[in-house]
């Protein structure tokens, strides 16, 4: 350690503190400045600013008479005083002086020594200020000389000029005296505390005994500092046992902890130690520059040597960390030469600073210039080389192009860095690393629709040799599985969800996998696997998960296969019969064995099903005996058992508390059942004839019964106005959860008019349900009026996430879904979830669109229906299992799920801003015009894939084929039959361009009411 | 705790390369707690438990290890994982800077 000169600096609570002193004198010529106008200068004692504060200034106090004015005979005088005075104020401390000399000269009065004290006092103060400590010294010495008396004024300014000029024996003298006053021991302690900064001058001061303290303790910190800041040092060399707590230099023991903190990378522990530090003292000195290094910052208000301090020990690390902040931001502008100069700049600092980030760097700038496509050479050449191509390259790649939106290429970068990661050693083939990249890469896929799936999966042999080019040509694009002389081999599972879920289920047991890996088979149809099959794997796998086997009976229940299903289901309640799903399949495949039989015209087969069906206690909940009922009632009905069926039919009036709902279920049963008779007619005729209030009562009924058996409620078209008018005139005080109903009701039939009325009321009315109005609200808008269908989608959404209502959430989700995809404007890329969060709304847009929901009573007008806007857009008749939703031209499995929603537009690659951001805005501009100019998909066109569908991807080659199709789906003859009345009420002849002999199907003769000859077949 | 901190990946709080098996990952971790007790450095302990915590489990450490690095994370992040290098330079520097900063007080 070297031993520069012992110093002190000591003062006015905070060292020497001159410009303080000279602060002090300011405000004295402001307070007293009356009595300094006397003449009469009196010692006042300023109370120390901090603790063992010792400044002593003096304080001009005239002496005034009794009536406090200066004498008249010293009027020259007390002016020449106020001159001294205002020139120590200006600073100009050797005119005061020297007025002041002549002051005193010329009255040689008590006062005029005071006011030379005080000259002298300012010109000493002024004299240390610019570092002339010795002259300033010498002068003091030669005061105190000639003024004794002014000792105790000039202790301070004394001791401080001691510790200056290194006059440390006039530092510590007094604290050797035992006898020595406290509060001169404390300023004495004060002094060493803020001016002490060289220890080693301290340790060897001889005026203190060799083992006071003081000495003691001053040397074991000048060891301690000297080891600490030297190099790496123990916990014993800084324990310091010599420095006491309440010490003069305690904090110097905090200090030099802190700076072994610092070099130990224990931050937090060193940033402890700063605060402990007194930030008066001179260890506190240097706080803020090692707050810097800890920060690695420059930044902070520091002197030039906090500065270079800074700068020593942290290296070139300083001018890396600002070089790479340089660069960020020149990413953020259009690429230029600069950006090339910056990266060549921070690369060079980089390899003498920290080399070992080097090779990361180069990757990091290396993707960010590939995204924000850069020409390959000037970067390479501002690298000065290739940047290495390991795993984290590929991994920085593939999550560049994955929030870039390529999610195909996401996917094969994905499979390049597993292959590279499990070569390095990253993790193994069969670790769990492994399942969870196969399960991301199949969520990514998933995101894609499915015919863009496909067209990539076409398309990644292109692909493959594309990427060869990405800044190192060195090797070439060495795919694992990519067989030599072979790109045909290519094994492209990377493309496909399925396979990359049975990747990821051969390696995690997780149930869940199977689960995602059943719906995506579900939903997407997949061609390598069936849903059944896959449930068939996970039904394996987890032999005590009842789930799977719930699926299998679908399955099962789907191909008519009963006994089946309910073996599935048998063993499904023994392994969950808690389960309401579980306790509630077996009845509905009783229902539907019921249903099939019933449908076959077979009675007695019926029969025993709904003897099986009584035997279940799910059977007697609710309503649903009076659902059994009207099964049974159908079997009646088949067996021509007319008192039966008329018990039946008692029974179940007296269930559901009416003829008109009874009349409604029978319905509802015998169009599920497509069981037509005379009874079914008279009951039809006969429901027109009650009154609305009747009709109310029963739809509140029965439509949550069918709901809950999973049938369509039979709703007689000529309702519809008898109800728009009953809800037109009021809400006839039906409660929230009636008038939900009510529209649902409505809703399901097409009669827009009735839910928008209902949900009307509903919305008057505060309460949770008010999301829900707001959903109906907007479903029950015509297509025409698109904005504000959206809008209370949009409100629907907000308030139904403030009400924690997550199925509401789902439900509009799918509502959007089904708008894009079957009206006009159709977007296969626009997800609804990403709907959702666009329609995020503020309170103030929310309040507005409830009140304009509320405000406008009238229900709009329903839109001419186009032709090819037939009863086939509505969704709610149409069949929305996936392969006729895809038939009908919708989207089908994508953006169905949170996951799925596509993050292009929230996380783009930061240079995509500027490079493409014409490619966004046109696409933005382009896709409103797009979704006008697209056309929906007319009617017939979707009627006739349905119909090669279900013939077997073929068309009927004869009149029999076609029949025996139709009879077999009889949905489908309603819609044809629809289509045919539709056209032919609006003076429309779709087949004009046939002739008479070039309607192979018959169809016109079949289904347009205008047969040739002979009857037509019964409508069903 | 400043923002440098909070971006250190675990791995690099725990100084265990990224193919640390489980074993290497405990012990790393028994070690760092070891110079890092909580009665100590409660937020560096903190630090530790949570590093820890994403290692220690297979599928987490994979969903780390995956979705981890960023590429529009900001050039500067770099250094948060590298080792520091705080240089000694003896006690001039330091006293040089502690007289200078008196000078500046004063003035």
């Amino acid at each position: 350690m070297s031993e520069p000169p012992v110093r002190f600096a000591m003062g006015c609570g905070m060292g020497v503190n001159w410009a303080a002193l000279r602060e002090d004198w300011h405000k004295m010529g402001g307070r007293d400045k009356d009595r300094r106008a006397t003449g009469r200068i009196e010692t006042v004692q300023e109370p120390a600013r901090s603790q063992g504060g010792s400044v002593v200034p003096l304080r001009p106090c005239g002496g005034l008479g009794p009536t406090g004015q200066a004498p008249a005979s010293d009027g020259r005088a007390a002016a020449l005083i106020r001159e001294i005075h205002l020139a120590i104020e200006r600073g100009s401390s050797k005119a005061a002086l020297e007025k002041a000399k002549l002051l005193h000269k010329e009255l040689a009065s008590e006062e005029s020594k005071s006011v030379l004290i005080d000259a002298y006092l300012a010109r000493i103060a002024a004299m240390s200020a610019k570092d002339l400590t010795e002259e300033a010294k010498a002068l003091t010495d030669l005061v105190l000389s000639r003024f004794p008396e002014a000792a105790d004024r000039l202790g301070g300014i004394q001791r401080n000029l001691a510790a200056l000029t290194g006059d440390m024996a006039a530092l510590v003298t007094p604290l050797a005296d035992p006898n020595l006053i406290p509060e001169r021991r404390r300023e004495c302690e004060q002094a060493i505390r803020h001016g002490l900064v060289d220890m080693q001058a301290l340790a060897t001061c001889s005026t203190l005994p060799e083992d006071h303290p003081l000495r003691t303790a001053a040397a074991a910190i000048a060891r301690a500092f000297w080891a600490v800041t030297s190099a790496e040092a123990d916990d014993a060399t800084v324990a310091l046992p010599e420095v006491s707590h309440r010490s003069p230099l305690a904090d110097w023991k905090h200090l030099i902890r802190a700076i072994q903190c610092l070099y130990r990378g224990q931050d937090e522990a060193c940033r402890r130690f700063l605060a402990s530090i007194n930030p008066d003292s001179a260890p506190g000195r240097v706080a803020d520059p090692i707050r810097s290094i800890l920060a690695e910052s420059t930044d902070a208000q520091l002197t030039q040597a906090g500065h270079a301090l800074v700068h020593r020990v942290l290296g070139p690390r300083v001018e890396l960390r600002n070089a790479l902040r340089a660069l960020d931001a020149a990413f953020t502008q259009k690429p230029s030469r600069e950006l090339y100069r910056q990266i060549r700049q921070t690369t060079l600092v980089c390899e003498r600073a920290c080399p070992q980030i080097l090779k990361r760097l180069k990757q990091h700038i290396s993707i960010k210039t590939t995204m924000a496509d850069c020409p390959v050479e000037p970067v390479i050449d501002a690298l000065g080389g290739r940047t290495v191509h390991d795993a984290y390259f590929w991994r920085l790649f593939a999550r560049a192009v994955e929030d870039f939106g390529d999610l195909s290429q996401a996917c094969l970068l994905w499979d390049r860095f597993r292959n590279v990661a499990i070569q390095e050693g990253l993790f193994t083939a069969i670790g769990q690393e492994n399942a969870f990249l196969y399960l991301h890469m199949a969520d990514l896929l998933k995101r894609i629709p499915p015919e863009h799936l496909f067209e990539a999966q076409e398309d990644c042999r292109y692909d493959l040799e594309n990427l060869e080019g990405v800044y190192d040509d060195r090797e070439p694009f060495p795919h694992s599985r990519r067989t030599p002389g072979s790109c045909s081999e290519l094994d492209l599972y990377f493309l496909y969800p399925e396979r990359l879920y049975e990747r990821a289920a051969a390696l995690r047991s997780d149930a869940n996998i199977y689960k995602e890996w059943f719906d995506y088979t579900k939903t997407a149809n997949p061609r390598d696997l069936k849903p059944e099959e896959v449930a068939q794997k996970w039904a394996s796998a987890f032999p005590q998960d009842a789930r799977p086997l719930l699926h299998l009976a679908e399955a099962a229940e789907h191909r008519s296969a009963f006994d089946k299903a309910l073996k599935f289901i048998q063993q499904a309640e023994e392994l969950g019969g808690i389960d309401p799903k579980v306790r509630r399949a077996r009845f509905q495949l009783l229902v539907a064995k019921t249903v099939r039989h019933l449908k076959q015209e077979k009675p007695s087969l019926a029969a025993k099903d709904i003897e099986q069906l009584d035997l279940l206690s799910q059977a007697k909940e609710k309503d649903r005996p009076a659902f059994v009922a009207s099964l049974r009632w159908i079997g009646a009905m088949l067996e021509n058992d007319r008192s039966e069926a008329e018990r039946l039919h008692g029974q179940i009036q007296d269930s559901l508390d009416g003829p008109v709902a009874a009349a409604m279920l029978l319905l509802s049963a015998a169009r599920q059942c497509q069981h037509v008779s005379a009874e079914t007619n008279r009951l039809q005729m006969w429901l027109t004839t009650y009154k609305e209030e009747d009709i109310v009562a029963a739809v509140l009924r029965v439509y949550p019964l069918c709901v809950d058996v999973e049938i369509r409620t039979f709703l007689p078209a000529k309702w519809e106005p008898l109800l728009t008018k009953w809800f037109k005139r009021s809400d006839r005080d039906l409660d929230a959860k009636g008038l939900l109903t009510m529209a649902e009701a409505a809703l399901t039939s097409g009669w827009q008019d009735v839910a928008y009325y209902a949900s009307g009321y509903g919305l008057q009315r505060s309460g949770p349900e008010q999301a829900r109005f707001l959903f109906l609200r907007g479903r029950s808008l015509p297509y025409t009026l698109d904005e504000r269908r959206r809008e209370c989608f949009a409100a629907a959404t907000e308030l139904a996430k403030r009400v924690r209502d997550t199925d509401l959430v789902v439900e509009i989700a799918d509502a959007l879904r089904q708008d894009t995809g079957t009206w006009g404007g159709s977007d296969p890329f626009r997800s609804d979830w990403d709907d959702l969060d666009v329609m995020a709304l503020e309170d103030k847009d929310l309040r507005r669109i409830i009140e304009d929901e509320r405000r406008t009573k009238k229900c709009p007008k329903k839109p001419p229906r186009r032709f090819f806007d037939a009863g086939g857009s509505r969704t709610e008749d149409l069949c929305q299992c996936p392969d006729c939703r895809r038939a009908r031209g919708e989207t089908v499995g994508y953006g169905t799920s949170r996951r799925g929603r596509s993050r292009r537009k929230t996380r783009r690659a930061p240079a995509e801003d500027y490079l493409f951001d014409d490619l966004f805005e046109e696409e933005e501009e382009e896709e409103p015009q797009a979704r006008a100019k697209m056309p929906a998909i007319p009617p017939e066109l979707l009627l006739l894939g349905e119909i090669i569908r279900l013939s077997g991807n073929k068309l009927p080659t004869s009149k029999k084929d076609l029949d025996r199709l139709l009879l077999q789906h009889p949905e489908l003859a309603i819609k044809v039959a629809e289509l045919l009345d539709r056209a032919q009420k609006e003076g429309v002849d779709p087949f004009s361009e046939f002739g008479p002999d070039d309607d192979p199907w018959g169809a016109r003769g079949e289904f347009s009411r205008r047969p040739p000859g002979g009857p037509g077949r019964k409508r069903r | 705790m400043n923002r440098t901190e909070n971006q250190r990946s675990p791995w690099s709080i725990l100084g265990v390369p990224p193919e640390a098996d489980d074993e290497q990952i405990r012990a790393a971790y028994l070690r760092k707690v070891k110079e890092h007790p909580p009665d100590r450095s409660a937020a560096e302990f903190e630090n530790i438990r949570d590093a820890y915590d994403q290692l220690k489990d297979p599928y987490r450490r994979a969903r780390h290890l995956i979705l981890g690095a960023t590429p529009d994370m900001p050039l500067e992040s770099l250094l948060e994982d590298a080792p520091r290098s705080r240089r000694f330079i003896g006690p001039d520097a330091w006293l040089a800077t502690m007289k200078s900063e008196r000078k500046e007080t004063q003035k």
